[in-house]
């Protein structure tokens, strides 16, 4: 994802930038992103990037809230919400099984959809979390999970609701067998000067 | 003149043809926006509420079950015992070697029967079995 994203760039200055370009495969990809100063070596502030969910697929199982239906988010629809996600945080649940919208431990500054993944970017408050690092560092198990207000279903009848329009108001990371798309992801990027240090050690 | 007319007739046509369409756009976008329903907030986290009600619906369809199939078992045993169908002459044979058709027990039965001949065994056996006395 590090290589295939890069959602984090290097930035002078607080900005917003949008982005549409074409990707390797011919494929459309949005991306969004917000732009904050570098502060080398920050104690509280650790890269992550993730898949929060995929667009124009039907969820594996259905999410809380939707009534038992399982749900797509268009691409239409993912993209039009891109904005609501900057900004928004990303939390974690004790057990690592759902969302705690008051457990706030990150913030999400990058967001895209490329191909039929939605991926996002931020940082996590570290220092603050502590007891967080040990967990999420594990590579495969940890997925990610949105939270939207206000969705808009095309067909409440259908079988698996179609979600047209929504805002995202956070996301969570937790376990990939928690979340409603089995195929979300997380992980850390460890920062360069983190790394130099473990290996020194 | 003429000409006049009919460009005149066709012209009140195609208006009346647009006003139809018109008509028939907006009972369509009525209809879409009828289905379209908002939700106030979805979380895509497995419904962990759901799965729990769901599981306990399963076990309490499958404890049912087991309790329908041990009631349908104890009727077939009841209807057989009820069928009462030992020949008069068998159970007064099974009583002079000390057994009862209501407590019948293979083990006993055997140690009952010690006394009687291979064949008699055989066809007290047989009989009993056909009676649904003995498994």
């Amino acid at each position: 994802m590090e290589d295939g994203l890069g959602l984090h760039r290097k930035s002078t200055g607080i900005a917003c930038r949008t982005g549409l370009t074409q990707g390797s495969a011919g494929m459309e990809l949005r991306a969004m992103a917000v732009e904050f100063p570098v502060v080398h070596g920050h104690p509280n502030r650790l890269p992550f990037e993730g898949v929060l969910t995929l667009v124009d697929v039907a969820s594996d199982k259905a999410p809380s809230g939707a009534r038992g239906h399982r749900v797509i988010l268009t691409r239409a629809a993912a993209e039009a919400a891109l904005p609501s996600l900057l900004g928004m945080a990303v939390d974690y649940k004790a057990g690592w099984d759902g969302h705690d919208a008051r457990q706030k431990c990150g913030i999400i500054t990058a967001a895209e959809v490329d191909g039929k993944r939605l991926t996002v970017a931020g940082y996590l408050f570290a220092r603050d979390f502590p007891e967080m690092e040990s967990k999420i560092q594990i590579e495969g198990t940890m997925g990610m999970s949105y939270e939207l207000a206000d969705a808009h279903v095309a067909d409440m009848r259908s079988q698996v609701w179609t979600l047209t329009r929504a805002t995202f108001t956070g996301a969570a990371i937790l376990l990939r067998e928690k979340a409603a798309y089995r195929s979300t992801s997380f992980r850390v990027k460890r920062p360069v000067v983190a790394r130099r240090a473990g290996l020194a050690r | 003149m003429e000409l006049k007319d009919e460009l005149g007739v066709t012209v009140e046509r195609l208006a009346a043809a647009a006003g139809l369409l018109e008509q028939a756009v907006e009972r369509l976008a009525q209809r879409q926006s009828d289905s379209e329903e908002s939700i106030g907030r979805i979380v895509a986290t497995v419904e962990a509420q759901r799965e729990t009600e769901l599981e306990a619906k399963l076990a309490a369809a499958e404890a049912e079950i087991a309790e329908l199939r041990a009631a349908a078992a104890s009727a077939t045993h009841t209807v057989t015992n009820g069928r009462k169908t030992l020949p008069i002459a068998m159970a007064n044979l099974l009583a002079k070697q000390g057994v009862t058709v209501d407590s019948m027990e293979a083990g006993a039965l055997d140690a009952a029967l010690v006394s009687l001949s291979m064949e008699q065994r055989i066809a007290v056996k047989a009989q009993l079995m056909r009676a649904g006395l003995l498994g």
